[in-house]
């Protein structure tokens, strides 16, 4: 994929396109970019935020040219392009099939390691509503879900939401850790 | 639609509706981040169809952000499943002091945490399976994922897609006395991948089963749900297959379990077997 960074008169063009208000065109920038990652995540691309990148800058290098004639909203254009790129990546990097780590109880016993503490690091509100959420299974685990949501006075979608976050903090925690460790192991000094 | 599309499943105009939101609208990609978070769950905990598993597969697992988020739900599920056993014990001792008066309380709490250090250590000292909690239950996570994929449905009455040679088909019989009875014993040769273990029911009376693994001295090392009753040779019975990598030589036991409505189970039978390699 060629690349080519752009110009500050092309990103302002880009902006000035996204919204005539300063301020809202830089939430739906923000918006367009943070929509175009997931977008290519959930394609299974492995460079998401690259691909995101690379479909804002094909947009602003063009929106002098198509803004003036352009109708509809501009984020519908910004998808248009995203699909193509898509479609670039496919060819030059067709998905890899799955299978499972090798050794995959030593990740999986690192990963625990990490866990443990980071879970340790949430508010004790937290860590209850994450362990709890996540207890039980099938029809015992909706039950617990209901009373977490009557609890807590939230739908079952906000809910979801609230441990979604409490699980993105996590995740962030244990790749922290899971980087902390491997950095002392390649000094030597972990065991 | 949100897991449609994250499977795959819906059309070209449902998809596009669906991604164009998503440059739009923040609180709808918080609310398919959580939901991609479940499927994730789900997988994990193998509650996916097979083909829900092989559409997950394609379009999540292909990307190393996306085996580490499984990988990440994988630990989670073991942490929280190791924590949902320990509390039993320290809350009935909670209860069991709180019911004492003050004078008794203390030497029966002494003798109690005693006990329970004593039993920590000689759990520690044993061996089993392994000598860490930590370390069990990342080999138990592990051996789960494997035992979904090899018996997710579709999978377990039909062919795997193991070359000829590489499945050992065998019966089994629950015991109607424990350690008595007639030897059930597995041979396996070298090229065996999967042992496809047909375990025979008494009495159908559940839609589905759940079998555990368990060692000889009944340490629990695995366990899958979903196994659908069929009928094979006039019997009624679930088929398991159990990835041969995983035993190595020696007793093990299968416990099955009925599954009831929200999801209750209830013993069915112990399942002794002696695995040999040849």
């Amino acid at each position: 994929m060629k690349k080519q960074q752009i110009t500050q008169k092309e990103f302002d063009g880009l902006l000035a396109w996204l919204d005539a208000d300063t301020e809202r065109a830089g939430e739906k920038y923000e918006s367009v970019r943070r929509g175009l990652i997931d977008m290519f995540v959930y394609r299974g691309c492995n460079d998401p935020e690259e691909l995101a990148d690379e479909t804002i800058n094909r947009v602003a290098r063009k929106v002098e040219k198509i803004a003036p004639t352009y109708e509809g909203d501009p984020r519908r254009y910004f998808y248009g392009v995203a699909k193509r790129l898509h479609q670039e990546y496919l060819k030059q990097r067709p998905p890899a099939a799955w299978s499972p780590p090798a050794a995959m109880s030593d990740e999986l016993e690192r990963r625990l390691a990490c866990l443990d503490r980071c879970i340790g690091q949430l508010t004790a509100e937290n860590r209850e509503l994450v362990l709890l959420y996540y207890r039980d299974q099938k029809k015992a685990k909706i039950d617990t879900r209901k009373e977490l949501c009557a609890r807590l006075n939230m739908t079952s979608s906000a809910l979801r939401v609230r441990v979604h976050r409490i699980r993105d903090q996590l995740e962030r925690c244990v790749r922290r850790c899971l980087g902390e460790a491997a950095g002392g192991n390649e000094s030597g000094g972990m065991s | 639609m949100i897991r449609g599309f994250l499977l795959g499943t819906l059309d070209e105009e449902q998809q596009e509706q669906v991604e164009e939101r998503l440059l739009a609208d923040a609180d709808f990609r918080r609310e398919v981040r959580a939901a991609r978070d479940e499927l994730f769950d789900e997988y994990a905990g193998a509650a996916l169809s097979r083909e829900e598993r092989e559409q997950f597969e394609r379009r999540h697992l292909v990307t190393e952000e996306g085996r580490q988020k499984l990988l990440f739900a994988m630990s989670l599920r073991a942490h929280v499943a190791a924590r949902a056993e320990r509390p039993g014990l320290l809350s009935r001792l909670w209860r069991l002091l709180r019911a004492q008066r003050f004078g008794v309380a203390l030497p029966v709490a002494a003798v109690l945490l005693l006990a329970l250090a004593l039993g920590v250590w000689k759990l520690r000292g044993s061996g089993g399976p392994t000598d860490s909690p930590r370390r069990a239950s990342a080999e138990r996570a592990a051996l789960e994922l494997e035992l979904a994929a090899l018996n997710s449905e579709g999978q377990g009455a039909a062919a795997t897609d193991a070359p000829p040679g590489a499945v050992l088909p065998a019966t089994l019989v629950r015991h109607l006395v424990r350690g008595g009875g007639t030897e059930q014993k597995l041979s396996v040769a070298g090229g065996v991948k999967v042992l496809r273990v047909y375990l025979v029911l008494e009495a159908d009376r559940y839609q589905s089963y759940r079998a555990v693994l368990l060692t000889g001295e009944d340490a629990e090392l695995a366990a899958v749900g979903g196994l659908r009753p069929h009928e094979r040779d006039g019997t009624r019975g679930v088929t398991l297959n159990l990835p041969a990598h995983a035993l190595a030589p020696g007793d093990y036991q299968l416990r099955v379990e009925g599954v009831a409505a929200r999801g209750a189970t209830a013993p069915v039978g112990l399942y002794p077997f002696r695995l040999v390699k040849e």
